[in-house]
Formats: structure tokens, C-alpha cells, sequence
């Protein structure tokens, strides 16, 4: 009798183990998920930020800058083509372009002295300057925590877990292309 | 017993050169691990009487606020950019109050000639990108180009104080008006006649505070708890550490 209650004994204690260790690695996936989601949460909330700040740069370089209509168009359409965007993938692409596009714009705005020197167009450009670093601090955060999730399913036990959880991998946020330089520390 | 006197005095100056170059890393490119106060002069830019102007400053903000400002100076910031050091290093210190993220990092790197105010989550509506910029385009450049660093640092501190304070509703003992907006050729005469009216009494009523309070009470020692702790330096209003604030990348850099 003594015999049967130890053996029985040992195997809840193994049952408890087990579910005590697949409970941790089931919300650890879920943690992981749920911290990815929030970041690029963060990251979009950026990018609605700088879209905003269109409108009103558009139209200040307008007044001094008509003539330049292709960028206008192209900054306009990339912000209504933003809203049409679903996959993470879809909304990264459009940000790259955005950034690119937008910078083009600044490019532009340098050949009209005047407008430079536009109270206004410098305020938007500061805050633009702004924005574009906060979603550069949002976007690596975020890759932080893709990261953190993707070594996690790529883990010996992860992937049993994640597959339990339906967890996909996360996307990485590629910075644009030109990010790459920037050399604004002076040598 | 010669060799093993030789192999020690080697192991000292080897113990002695680590040092040294860590000392190095620790101004240029790295981040200092723990504040030493509100004012982190690793490049030695400020002078001890503006030091001790810009620690009451904000030791009376964090009293009457709980904001924290941590001023830091580095000799160089490279491999990074001031943008992605100065995110980090707020992440690293925690600047500011968690949950409220009311602090701001004014961070000077004098090699690089770059400088940035970061705000955080929580002051990024006292502190804008734009004025920001404004302060530190108009106050801040013009005097390091001349090479006032000190000057430059404590008019910043200054104007950084003012809009956090008006923020709060608070008023800062010493905290002098600032004019960060950019000269506009066409400002009339009476509007800078009342700034600098406005800026006499700002000074004359920031003076006679102290003389009502005296110096051995009131304000700036009512931080007095914190005197045993992080002694040395001799500010007052005392310095308890930061508080696990956090910052999104707002704010503003600029160089000269």
C-alpha cells in the first residue's frame, strides 16, 4: 500500500512539473507575442504622427514652391496609400517611402531661400526632425522585441510552444535604405 | 625575489594602464553607468559656480515637481550619433519618474560639437521638438561658438527649468527668463522693452528670495534627507538618483 502511494505520489509531483513547465513556456510565447504587438503599436502611432505633419508641410512649401508638383504628389499619395495599409510588411514599405519621399521634399525645400527662412516651414521641420527620431527609437525597440520573440521560436522547446500558442514569427522593421548613413557626427 | 618584486611592479603598471584607458572609454563613447548628480561634467565644461547654480535649479524642480533634468557633458559620443546616445543613455539612467516619464536629458558632446535635449514621454508638451530646437539654435550654439560652454550649458539649464516649471505651475527660485525665439528683424520696440523689463524683474525678484528665506533654510535644503548620501560635490537639494523614466526620441540636437 505504502509502495502505491509513493509511486502515485511521484507521478503527481511529475504531472505538477510538467504542467508548471508547459504553463511557463506557453505564456512566454504569449508575453513575447503581446510585447512585439505593443512596440509596433508604438511604431505606427509614429508614423500617424508624421504623416500628420503632411498636410501642413505640403502646403507651406506649396507657397513658395508650386512648381514642384511632382514630390507634392508623391508625398500625397504615399499618405492615402498609409491607410490603405494592412500587413505589417505593407505598412513597413510604405514608411520606407515615406522617408524617402520626404526627404526629397527637404531636398527641394533648400532651393528656395525664402522659404528656409519661413517661420513656419522650420518650426514643421523640426518637428518632422523629431518624428523621424522617434520612429527610429520605436523601430528599433520594436526589433528588440521581434528579435527577442523570433530567438524564442527558433529555440529547442520554443518552437513546440509558439506552435501550441499559433505565434507567428515577427517581421523585422528594415530601416530605409538612406537611414543607413546618416552622418550627422562630424569626423 | 628581484623577479617577483618586477612581475608585481609590471602587474601595477599594466593595473594602471586598463585604468587609465577605461578612464578614456568612460568619456568618449560609452555610458557612464551610474549619474553622479543632476550635472555629469565628463568633459569639464562647466564651471563650479555654474554648476552649483544649474544643481539648485533643479534640485528646487524635482522638489516641486518630482521632473528630473540630468545635464551631461562627454567628450565624444562615436561610434554613435547624439540621437541614438542620448536615447540610450536615458534608457540606461531612467531619467525622470516611471510612469509620470518626466525627465529630460541635456547632453552635450564637446568633440563632436553636437548637442541634444531629450525630452521624455511626459515633458514632450512642455518641451516640443520646436522649442527645443529653439533653445538650443538661440541660446545654446551662439554661446559655444564663442566657446562659453559653461554660459551656454547654465542658459539652456535655464530655459529647460522655465518651461517645465510653467508646465507645473511652479515658480523656480533663480530661474531667470530666457528669449530663445529667433531675432525677428521685424519685432517691434515696445515687445523688447517689456521682455527686458519683464527680465530686470525677473532678476531683481529672483534675487530677493533668498534674502527672505536665508541661506540656512527654506528651499534648497528641504532635500536635506538626501545630505547623507551622495555627499561630495557640495550641492544642496540633495540628489536622490533617477527614478526609471522613459523617453520616445523627442526633442532636438543641433551643433556649432
Amino acid at each position: 500500500m505504502k509502495k502505491l502511494g509513493i509511486i502515485l505520489g511521484v507521478i503527481v509531483l511529475i504531472g505538477l512539473m510538467a504542467f508548471s513547465w508547459y504553463q511557463s513556456g506557453y505564456n512566454q510565447a504569449v508575453r513575447l507575442d503581446e510585447q512585439v504587438k505593443s512596440s509596433w503599436a508604438q511604431v505606427e502611432n509614429q508614423l500617424q504622427r508624421r504623416n500628420d505633419l503632411i498636410p501642413n508641410l505640403v502646403s507651406t512649401v506649396k507657397g513658395y514652391a508650386a512648381q514642384e508638383k511632382d514630390i507634392f504628389t508623391e508625398v500625397t499619395r504615399l499618405r492615402s496609400q498609409w491607410g490603405q495599409a494592412q500587413t505589417v510588411n505593407e505598412k513597413v514599405e510604405n514608411s520606407n517611402a515615406m522617408t524617402s519621399a520626404l526627404s526629397r521634399l527637404l531636398l527641394v525645400a533648400e532651393n528656395y531661400p525664402q522659404l528656409k527662412s519661413n517661420e513656419n516651414f522650420l518650426a514643421l521641420q523640426s518637428e518632422l526632425e523629431g518624428t523621424e527620431n522617434r520612429i527610429a527609437v520605436e523601430r528599433m525597440r520594436y526589433n528588440n522585441t521581434a528579435q527577442a520573440l523570433n530567438a524564442f521560436q527558433r529555440s529547442f522547446l520554443g518552437r513546440f510552444f509558439a506552435g501550441q500558442t499559433s505565434v507567428k514569427e515577427a517581421l523585422y522593421f528594415k530601416a530605409p535604405e538612406a537611414a543607413h548613413e546618416v552622418p550627422k557626427v562630424s569626423f | 625575489m628581484l623577479k617577483s618584486l618586477q612581475r608585481f611592479v609590471a602587474g601595477c603598471m599594466l593595473g594602471c594602464l586598463f585604468i587609465l584607458i577605461g578612464s578614456v572609454f568612460a568619456a568618449e563613447g560609452q555610458y557612464p553607468s551610474q549619474p553622479q548628480g543632476y550635472v555629469n561634467d565628463y568633459a569639464q565644461l562647466i564651471t563650479p559656480s555654474d554648476q552649483a547654480t544649474i544643481n539648485r535649479l533643479l534640485g528646487e524642480l524635482e522638489q516641486k515637481t518630482t521632473a528630473q533634468v540630468a545635464v551631461v557633458t562627454v567628450l565624444s559620443v562615436q561610434p554613435e550619433t547624439i540621437e541614438g546616445y542620448a536615447v540610450k543613455l536615458f534608457e540606461k539612467w531612467g531619467i525622470g519618474k516611471k510612469g509620470k516619464d518626466n525627465g529630460v536629458l541635456f547632453l552635450i558632446s564637446s568633440k563632436d560639437r553636437r548637442v541634444r535635449i531629450e525630452t521624455g514621454y511626459g515633458l514632450e508638451g512642455a518641451l516640443p521638438d520646436v522649442l527645443c530646437h529653439k533653445i538650443i539654435e538661440n541660446l545654446v550654439v551662439p554661446a559655444f561658438k564663442t566657446g562659453e560652454y559653461s554660459k551656454g550649458i547654465t542658459s539652456g539649464v535655464q530655459a529647460i527649468v522655465g518651461l517645465v516649471a510653467k508646465e507645473y505651475h511652479v515658480q523656480i527660485t533663480g530661474q531667470e527668463e530666457q528669449n530663445f525665439d529667433s531675432n525677428q528683424s521685424d519685432s517691434s520696440g515696445w515687445q523688447l522693452g517689456l521682455l527686458f523689463t519683464l527680465f530686470i524683474f525677473f532678476l531683481i525678484f529672483g534675487r530677493i528670495y533668498p534674502l527672505m528665506y536665508g541661506r540656512g533654510g527654506g528651499y534648497w535644503y528641504s532635500g536635506g534627507r538626501y545630505s547623507g548620501g551622495f555627499g561630495g560635490g557640495g550641492f544642496s537639494g540633495g540628489f536622490g538618483g533617477f527614478g526609471g523614466g522613459s523617453s520616445g526620441g523627442g526633442g532636438a540636437s543641433g551643433g556649432w
